[in-house]
């Protein structure tokens, strides 16, 4: 049977317990703002009962361990979730800013230039002879070259914006493999004999986290604790406290490709392995979205420089000659009207016959009536097939912020369902405060009486 | 569900952030009076207007094209006219001086003189530095004769310098309206079987400066046919002046409907913007309040 000595340091030990418990809650309050942090709760058990005449007899409380109060499934749904996150985040803001440069509802940019370069062609076919409707006809086109120019440099500016994004995020995985080996190097030393490094967990879970809104990441906890990351089709990212860098190089087309760099320094093309996060996300408008408009407005740019060419050559000049090319260049990057025309307005070539001009139109007309002839693969008219684009554009737009909002949603509630049961209430905690200072008061009182008791003991001799 | 302070401040702005949203978008539609502001607003819409926008354009094109040829052929008949009324004049000299003294055919002559450099001047007449009666050549004048010549015959012989092409309009999609150009038919057609107005004038003044009053008779008939040749162009011009008009006419009623289409497609409905706008305003200050009452006390506020 235990003696007052022993009351006494029950009652100590109670006293420690409750303290360790009021500074768990007041960690637990202090961090009610830090993202990530997952509540923790000091498990008390009771001590060894000793024997007894009467039975096993309690010996008070025992801190047993702190523990995080944390949900393992939640927190891989989140690391999945974040990597769509990350993608259609990056993809929405990036084919938003395409749809700037394409954006034709105010009546401005390509299709209303080409409208102007057509009627100048009418305007020519009412007055072939004249300076001025010359004159309106090579501005007219010169705008039109311009803005073709425009917007290839746009698109292409749009890219190389781009690679700066992948080659940016590149190094955020970068730095967080790294703080991820980091972390588990902490946590293999802090966990050794069977203990719980809860705040390093909770960071490696919110680096984890964030390094899934970059890159596809496949994850899972050794037997030490540490956690293994792979990407891109199984690389490895992380394995315990070793990490391997990933890199850029530039690719044939000048833009940048993302690598995976083994122990040995060899670099390994994993761009079209990577299949989330970010980095998918700016990959995919570069290669595919933005890639595919350059190849169609080259496509159009291209057809008008043929057809108007084919005719115009076979035009004839005010001063009888045989009409040169119309447009210089190759596609959208670098068409541009004839040089030679720009200086010499003359050579704009509106005549059937080298025998008829000035006043003959025939080719100005049969130029004109192109605009609406289907030479874009014989279904489109010129004007058709880039409204196509800026309507491909306005879907892809709807698309990803479709896309971008769904994820998002669901995130919401992933991270909601996450808090409830991870995160800190100061409600709770203020009830645990007081339920623990007044264990504590009551253990402070133990003593106190157990000093009576012995004080007792010690009067009666 | 366990509820935490963080889950509703969360909540609470994400509900505001989507509100706010709604808010901007709302407020954009009724600053620009539109509905689609971007491609991605209605990605089918917009295609729809540029089509009209491209439509609209052309029709303006159009109409231009066609005022351009409505003006050329109004022009045309104000010149015919007064071509016409000048040979009507010649035909009463030439009638008159039939039974006239020589004398008084030297200066009828004389007066046909004049006559003549004006009617080759209406020949020669331009619009906008193009000549109406040369063909292609519009920067040419179509009819010149030679004052340095030595008889009065060969100055007062005309030729042409034009040929024979048109002038062609462009009135709707790959359609055009000629306007022959060719000054032959009009004024110079010998060669064609027709009539050659400076010829029958050329061959009056030389009767009366012979004072041949049978050649004078002979050729006062003729500038008649000649009269009769102009007035049947230019009966054959008024359909195709009516053609234009057709066509005028036929743009300017479609031209209200398609900007009818592109407004109705590219416009706000400002009051339901505004109705909108209303809801989501009064949802927005509903969640404000929630917001004020629900994050501020919690059971430290209650503790002594």
């Amino acid at each position: 049977m235990p003696g007052i000595s022993e009351i006494m340091s029950l009652a100590g030990q109670a006293l420690l317990t409750q303290q360790q418990a009021i500074s768990v809650t007041s960690h637990n309050i202090a961090n009610v703002n830090t993202p990530g942090y997952s509540r923790q709760q000091l498990i008390m058990t009771t001590n060894t009962p000793v024997d007894s005449a009467i039975g096993p007899m309690g010996t008070g409380v025992d801190p047993e361990s702190i523990e995080r109060i944390y949900d393992r499934f939640l927190s891989a749904q989140i690391n999945n979730e974040s990597q769509g996150l990350g993608r259609w985040d990056a993809q929405k803001d990036a084919v938003e800013l395409v749809e700037m440069i394409l954006n034709e509802t105010d009546g401005s940019g390509l299709s209303s230039a080409m409208s102007n370069f057509w009627d100048a062609w009418q305007s020519l076919a009412s007055n072939p002879g004249g300076t001025t409707e010359r004159q309106i006809l090579v501005t007219a086109s010169q705008v039109l070259t311009n803005t073709f120019n425009q917007l290839n440099s746009d698109l292409s500016q749009t890219q190389q914006d781009l690679d700066l994004a992948i080659q940016g995020t590149v190094a955020d995985v970068n730095r967080l493999t790294q703080q991820l080996a980091d972390l588990n190097d902490k946590i293999i030393a802090s966990e050794a004999g069977s203990l719980v490094a809860n705040d390093y967990r909770d960071q490696r879970e919110m680096v984890l986290k964030e390094l899934a809104e970059l890159i596809d990441v496949n994850s899972f906890e050794d037997g030490n604790g540490a956690v293994a990351v792979l990407a891109a089709n199984g690389r490895p990212l992380v394995s315990a406290t070793q990490f391997w860098q990933l890199s850029t190089e530039t690719n044939i087309a000048g833009l940048q490709n993302v690598v995976w760099v083994d122990d040995g320094g060899n670099k390994t093309d994993i761009t079209t392995d990577i299949s989330g996060g970010r980095l998918k996300g700016y990959l995919d408008v570069r290669d595919g979205v933005i890639d595919g408009y350059i190849n169609r407005l080259d496509t159009l740019a291209q057809q008008l420089i043929t057809d108007l060419n084919t005719l115009h050559q076979t035009g004839f000049a005010l001063d009888g000659s045989m009409g040169e090319v119309f447009f210089a260049g190759t596609g959208a990057g670098n068409i541009e009207v004839n040089p030679n025309i720009v200086g010499d307005l003359d050579l704009v070539a509106a005549a059937a016959d080298p025998l008829t001009v000035p006043g003959d139109n025939r080719r100005a007309i049969e130029i004109a009536d192109l605009q609406y002839q289907l030479n874009m693969g014989g279904t489109q008219s010129y004007n058709d097939y880039y409204s196509a684009i800026v309507r491909d554009v306005g879907n892809e737009v709807l698309k990803s912020e479709a896309a971008y909002n769904h994820q998002s949603d669901m995130m919401a509630q992933l991270e909601n369902q996450r808090e409830s049961v991870s995160g800190v209430s100061l409600d709770e905690e203020m009830i645990n405060l007081i339920k623990f200072q007044n264990a504590y008061t009551a253990a402070a009182r133990l003593i106190t009486t157990s000093d009576e008791m012995m004080q007792t003991i010690l009067e009666m001799f | 569900m366990r509820v935490t302070n963080n889950m509703m401040t969360d909540s609470l702005v994400r509900y505001l952030t989507t509100q706010n949203e709604a808010l901007y978008e709302r407020q954009t539609t009724i600053a620009s009076q539109k509905r689609i502001n971007k491609p991605s607003d209605d990605p089918i819409g917009t295609g729809k207007v540029m089509d009209y926008r491209q439509t609209l354009a052309s029709i303006e094109q159009y109409q231009t094209n066609i005022q351009t040829g409505k003006t050329r052929l109004e022009v045309t008949e104000v010149d015919l006219d007064l071509v016409d009324d000048l040979l009507q004049v010649v035909r009463g000299i030439a009638q008159d001086e039939t039974s006239q003294t020589a004398e008084s055919r030297q200066l009828a002559a004389e007066g046909i003189k004049d006559i003549f450099d004006q009617v080759l001047d209406l020949a020669n007449s331009d619009l906008n530095g193009n000549y109406l009666f040369s063909g292609y050549q519009t920067k040419t004048a179509p009819f010149s004769r030679d004052d340095t010549l030595a008889t009065t015959f060969d100055q007062y012989t005309v030729t042409y310098n034009g040929d024979d092409g048109d002038a062609r309009f462009i009135v709707a999609h790959n359609t055009e309206i000629s306007i022959d150009a060719d000054g032959r038919p009009l004024f110079h057609d010998a060669a064609a079987g027709g009539i050659s107005v400076f010829d029958a004038m050329r061959d009056l003044i030389v009767a009366l400066e012979n004072d041949n009053a049978a050649a004078i008779a002979t050729q006062a008939d003729l500038v008649d046919e000649a009269r009769d040749q102009i007035n049947t162009i230019r009966a054959n011009n008024s359909p195709i002046l009516y053609q234009m008009e057709t066509t005028e006419n036929y743009w300017q009623n479609y031209k209200p409907k398609i900007q009818e289409l592109l407004g109705r497609q590219e416009e706000a409905d400002i009051t339901q913007a505004v109705v909108e706008l209303q809801q989501i305003e009064l949802a927005y200050e509903t969640t404000l309040a929630t917001a004020a009452r629900v994050i501020q006390p919690g059971l430290v506020n209650f503790l002594q």
